[in-house]
């Protein structure tokens, strides 16, 4: 566990980190956002000492961060920065074995370690190892920059703007990845950024920081449920309620969906009484196109029916969010699109109305959750005062 | 096809070095050649030493100012971009512009009442010369590693040395080169002046031919300095392009330079 107690960060008299008590829980991506100035780096920074506070403490595991070296310190936490900061003079391979090497691990043991990250992050080692930052695309560069900050398996990660450097459709590609590596490695990740909808895509919590101080500490949900003020509130934006949609995979809230295969129940006429529209697929279930029933029984060859008119834009992955789901339903004129796998296979659809009722559910479920929680702080507030008020007994005493 | 201008860059050094050791070794071809060319009773070549043994004094008095020109250059460069010695930064660019608007015959006519006639001087004014290029290379070198590679490095935990030695130096070094090659070059030529306050190397024929209105003398310091600079210029194109040949293209993308 990271904390912060009571920190404060000056620089000559401005408090770039104000009085910041915070506690990152083990295995969690805890996302620092604020505006740019808002001193979330350099709460960041302050994890592995590269910034030391002017007060208070911060203990990574319970040990406070000063007992360790610096060096030795950093060793121990992934580092990546928004610039990714890859050394140009070393290929790939060798800036992945970083930290490995300054923890003096042997060759052989480095250079597996080095392929796996590789492998990891979805770069190829055979084509990318020998290669210079130079030569890597931005995406790429970002990639090689978490590769080695995980070479060495530290246990906390910390993220300085990662991804801001990229363009945006890289950079959702990068922060999918990401998520998909996290899920599997389960660090403690802190990461930094300005950008909302990068928060909420990412964070299992996220820390709302405006000018040094702590506004808000909450899972997505609960910033975008409830906003600590009205800062966070504009701060996250007027349109919360979609946001929210993109915490929500497709394939959570699809339904089943009636489908015909194009060879074979499509040979005779098409059988009456089933749903007026149904999607057509092929032999081995991937997504062709969709087929109005009524029409059918007035055509002659019913596969001649089908129509396949922007089946390819209306399809959406399992994988991608209700907010996209929503989007691409006003796009269109479809209130129901299919939903396909990697491979276009259909594995079900999803509507409008589906949509409504999860954000519905997630409000309900959000508002009981965020009330035991306001029960729980109330207890811990109240504790912690009677603990500081038996302390301040305590030093009476000894004076 | 950077593979290739390394290899042909070796290969130019090579040409050039065996003709050069060539020419400073075989005394016989001197005196044919010179035979050839002028004419009128004189002395052909240079008597009172061996073409090979000008050489070799005067390797040794660039080699060994370039070295302590080396030392100092980089060592005050390196000093001066640590947090320690900060401060210094400007006061060392200033030292090192002055250090060249003096011109070397001046320096050397200074040393001579303060350390006499001969080797020594001509070393200490060889070697005040040849660290302007040294240092302040080094400190540009230095300075240019940007901000983000140095903030990854620290914050990955290299000590300050080895963000020194693995990040530091091995980025500046094609600067730090292109410095150490100016200078010993320079050096080279300048090493010659040497020889008017008894130096000797490859200075002594020149003298003595301008003295003695001796082209043949002239022609044979002349010549043999000049390869040599060349020989010495090429080593160090191939050596650079050696070294430089690890960075291809520009830094990656977000990087701001």
């Amino acid at each position: 566990m990271i904390s912060f107690d009571r920190v404060s960060r000056l620089y000559g008299t401005v408090k770039a980190v104000d009085g910041l008590s915070l506690s990152i829980v083990d295995h969690e991506l805890c996302v620092l956002v604020g505006p740019s100035g808002s001193g979330k780096s350099t709460m960041l920074r302050m994890i592995n000492r590269l910034i030391e506070p002017s007060e208070g403490s911060v203990s990574v595991d319970g040990r406070d961060v000063r007992e360790l070296r610096p060096e030795a310190l950093r060793r121990g936490i992934g580092y990546v920065i928004q610039s990714v900061g890859l050394f140009p003079h070393l290929t790939v391979a060798a800036n992945v074995a970083t930290v490995p090497e300054l923890l003096g691990w042997d060759r052989a043991r480095t250079a597996g370690r080095v392929e796996e990250m590789l492998v990891l992050v979805g770069l190829k080692p055979s084509l990318y190892a020998d290669r210079y930052p130079g030569e890597l695309s931005g995406g790429e560069a970002q990639r090689v920059g978490v590769a080695r900050a995980l070479a060495s398996d530290p246990p906390v990660v910390l993220m300085d703007e990662p991804f801001s450097a990229v363009d945006p459709v890289n950079r959702l590609r990068l922060q999918d990845e990401f998520l998909s590596i996290q899920k599997a490695l389960k660090k403690t990740v802190v990461f930094v950024t300005h950008d909302v909808d990068e928060a909420i895509r990412l964070a299992d919590r996220i820390a709302v920081v405006r000018a040094g101080r702590l506004v808000q500490f909450d899972t997505p949900e609960g910033i975008l449920e409830n906003p600590a003020d009205p800062f966070v509130a504009a701060f996250v934006g007027a349109d919360r309620a979609l946001k929210r949609l993109s915490r929500f995979p497709v394939g959570a809230s699809m339904r089943s969906a009636a489908s015909v295969r194009i060879d074979d129940d499509l040979d005779g006429p098409v059988v009456r009484g089933g749903p007026r529209y149904v999607w057509v697929t092929d032999g081995e279930g991937r997504l062709l196109g969709n087929l109005d029933t009524h029409l059918a029984a007035r055509c002659g060859d019913s596969r001649e029916c089908v129509s396949t008119e922007n089946i390819g834009e209306m399809a959406i992955e399992s994988e991608a969010s209700l907010k996209e789901a929503l989007s691409r339903m006003l796009g269109s004129s479809a209130r129901t699109l299919p939903v396909v796998d990697r491979d276009f296979r259909l594995l079900g659809e999803i509507s409008l109305a589906d949509i409504e009722l999860s954000a519905q559910q997630a409000a309900h479920s959000q508002q009981a959750a965020s009330s035991r929680r306001a029960a729980s702080s109330q207890r811990a507030a109240s504790s912690q005062r009677a603990a500081s008020s038996r302390r301040a007994a305590s030093s009476r005493r000894e004076d | 096809m950077a593979g290739r201008t390394v290899w042909r860059r070796w290969v130019v050094f090579l040409l050039l070095a065996a003709l050069f050791l060539f020419l400073s070794l075989s005394t016989r071809a001197w005196k044919l050649g010179l035979a050839a060319v002028f004419h009128g009773g004189q002395d052909l070549l240079y008597p009172r030493a061996d073409p090979s043994w000008l050489v070799a004094e005067h390797l040794l008095l660039v080699g060994i100012s370039s070295l302590f020109a080396i030392g100092v250059g980089v060592g005050v460069g390196i000093l001066v971009t640590r947090s320690g010695g900060k401060q210094f930064l400007p006061v060392a660019e200033k030292l090192a512009a002055i250090a060249q608007t003096f011109p070397p015959a001046a320096v050397l006519a200074l040393a001579v009442p303060a350390l006499g006639f001969g080797f020594k001087p001509t070393i200490i004014a060889l070697f005040l010369y040849g660290i302007l290029p040294i240092l302040r290379n080094t400190l540009s070198g230095l300075t240019e590693v940007t901000q983000e590679v140095l903030e990854a490095a620290r914050g990955m935990g290299m000590t300050d040395g080895q963000v020194l030695r693995r990040v530091e130096l091995p980025l500046a070094m094609p600067v730090i080169l292109a410095g150490i090659r100016t200078s010993v070059i320079v050096n080279v030529g300048t090493a010659t002046i040497g020889a008017t306050i008894g130096a000797g190397g490859l200075g002594a024929p020149i003298v003595s031919g301008l003295v003695n209105q001796n082209p043949a003398f002239l022609a044979e310091g002349t010549i043999i300095v000049g390869l040599l600079a060349l020989t010495l210029d090429a080593g160090f194109a191939a050596l650079m392009s050696g070294s430089s040949a690890a960075r291809r293209g520009p830094a990656p993308s977000g990087n701001s330079r």
